[in-house]
């Protein structure tokens, strides 16, 4: 992909801001002294240049999917159970889909989207 | 743990990452774990806008269940004025991508992405609010309103970014004749088709006609260009009539490349029209039949421009000059009044084209009264009669005619007509 947008994924909406924020991020984690150039070229041609950051926009596919939700919360019985470093999954961390409970005869389909308690947060829970 | 709305929505960009992927595959024929993906996984809302249309839903629905031609077709059959201007941006994307994958590989495909891709942008700057909008948010916080303005662009001129995107592939392989710049001269030959496809107006039509026209054409003279220093180069060196012939002989291949282009036509006919007099003047006939050969199929196809087309008129007098040439160097007499009255036809007052003609139907007549050794059909006589009054007719002066008259004279006297 050789549209910077694209490359480095960013939405050409978002502004120089976040186009600056996203591409410091990714200098600061750079492998190489080279991939680090090219995000500042990449930073240059997208910020100092209003006709090429215009040209790079049009040709980088314009975000229109459904934003993302959270994701699910990790049960509180299993999270106490596993503790930090559990990875594997089980039969009963599988969601059946809404047209697969309806086909069984199962009449509560959805979970409503929730934050997901402090304690299942796996930033506080330290997990990668 | 139970389904949520945010699943079901993680799931269905999936899919669609999924979907756009294959039907990305389908097109350029390559299996998608052939390759590392060439679209960002944004490409994807194609197929998420896909699926807002009603027929879009279900031509999803049936690439979910692995049938993504069906959902091909029916990108393929959209009305592009109709369809949401999201949609349009993603197209004129996703056909563009397919494009540089096909442009190695088959030009003539990757052609036909660039014609889509171009009838999107088309459409889209038909609908030029989506195009406003986004201008506004990318550039719109930028400092100064003298700086928007240098660095914006109105949406009327954003489908010219794409042809100067597809043109710089033609520049850029004007040097080595690349496949890309194949694919791009052919795509941009057809602009009309574009425009008819996105429904433009004729305004539209026209400027993207324009602008296609005019990088076509400099991309051709790029091609050219080496062709006419080596040739010029020659020519000061006093070389033209014994290396000119190699020379030119790189315009067919440029000629394949841009799809056999009128210029190159014309090229090849202004430049064998100074290399051909040379070797007229010093009387070379193989040398001047051999520097002929090559280029025999572009001089058909501009004869043919020409006799389809009578306002090409300005190319007859040197097309007809090749006809000529080629008259003069056939030994063979049907052959050679067949090129002669090719010449005549292209460009009927040709002095070197009716001089050749009538010559040649002075050596037709007297060919015909050589065979009348006793007797001779009336009708054979009547033939001839008409031969020497069209020679006649066409060139008084011809150095033959005199000859042919009184040899006509002596048959009439000497034989038996029957």
């Amino acid at each position: 992909m050789s549209n910077p947008f694209e490359r480095y994924d960013l939405d050409p909406r978002e502004g120089i801001a976040a186009i600056t924020q996203r591409l410091k991020e990714l200098a600061e984690e750079a492998k190489d002294d080279a991939e680090r150039e090219r995000i500042r070229e990449a930073w240059e041609e997208l910020t100092l240049h209003p006709a090429r950051r215009l040209k790079a926009a049009l040709f980088a596919h314009p975000e229109t999917r459904g934003p993302l939700g959270m994701p699910p919360s990790f049960p509180r019985r299993r999270a106490a159970q596993a503790g930090p470093t559990a990875v594997g999954l089980e039969l009963r961390d599988l969601a059946a889909r809404p047209s697969v409970l309806l086909a069984l005869g199962v009449s509560e389909v959805k979970d409503e989207d929730a934050v997901p308690p402090f304690e299942d947060d796996p930033v506080l829970r330290g997990l990668p | 743990m139970a389904w949520r709305d945010s699943d079901e929505i993680l799931l269905q960009r999936l899919e669609d990452e999924a979907i756009v992927e294959a039907l990305f595959a389908s097109r350029v024929g390559v299996e998608p774990s052939v390759t590392p993906s060439r679209l960002h996984p944004r490409a994807g809302g194609l197929v998420a806008e896909l699926r807002k249309l009603p027929a879009g839903a279900e031509a999803v629905t049936a690439a979910v269940g692995g049938d993504v031609v069906r959902l091909g077709r029916f990108i393929d059959d959209l009305e592009l004025r109709a369809a949401p201007p999201e949609l349009l941006h993603h197209l004129a994307l996703f056909h563009r991508t397919a494009a540089t994958a096909l442009e190695h590989r088959s030009p003539e495909s990757a052609a036909n992405a660039w014609v889509h891709s171009l009838a999107a942008w088309l459409a889209l700057a038909e609908e030029r609010l989506y195009l406003v909008q986004l201008e506004q948010l990318v550039i719109g916080g930028d400092a100064t309103q003298k700086r928007r303005a240098d660095a914006g662009i109105p949406p009327e001129r954003i489908p010219l970014e794409l042809v100067a995107d597809v043109a710089k592939r033609a520049e850029s392989t004007a040097a080595d004749l690349g496949a890309p710049g194949r694919a791009a001269l052919l795509a941009l030959a057809r602009t009309d088709e574009a425009a008819r496809i996105a429904g433009a107006s004729p305004e539209a039509t026209r400027r993207a006609r324009a602008e296609a026209e005019r990088r076509r054409n400099a991309a051709i003279e790029a091609a050219l260009a080496v062709i006419a220093e080596g040739l010029d180069e020659a020519n000061v060196r006093g070389e033209l009539a014994t290396s000119g012939r190699t020379l030119l002989l790189r315009a067919v291949p440029v000629w394949t490349w841009t799809s056999y282009d009128e210029a190159v036509e014309h090229f090849v006919v202004e430049r064998v029209d100074k290399i051909g007099w040379e070797l007229y003047r010093a009387r070379s006939w193989d040398a001047l039949r051999y520097l002929l050969d090559p280029f025999r199929p572009m001089f058909e196809n501009l004869a043919s421009r020409i006799e389809r087309d009578p306002s090409r008129i300005a190319y007859a007098a040197a097309c007809a000059q090749m006809f000529v040439f080629l008259a003069e160097v056939d030994r063979y007499l049907p052959r050679k009044l067949e090129m002669a009255e090719r010449a005549v036809k292209i460009c009927p007052t040709h002095r070197n084209g009716r001089l050749v003609l009538a010559a040649a139907l002075c050596d037709q007549a007297m060919e015909a009264m050589r065979a009348m050794v006793v007797f001779a059909l009336r009708s054979e006589l009547e033939r001839v009669e008409v031969l020497l009054e069209r020679a006649e007719s066409l060139y008084p002066q011809t150095s033959e005619l005199p000859e042919a008259r009184s040899m006509l004279v002596r048959v009439r006297k000497g034989r038996i007509a029957v």
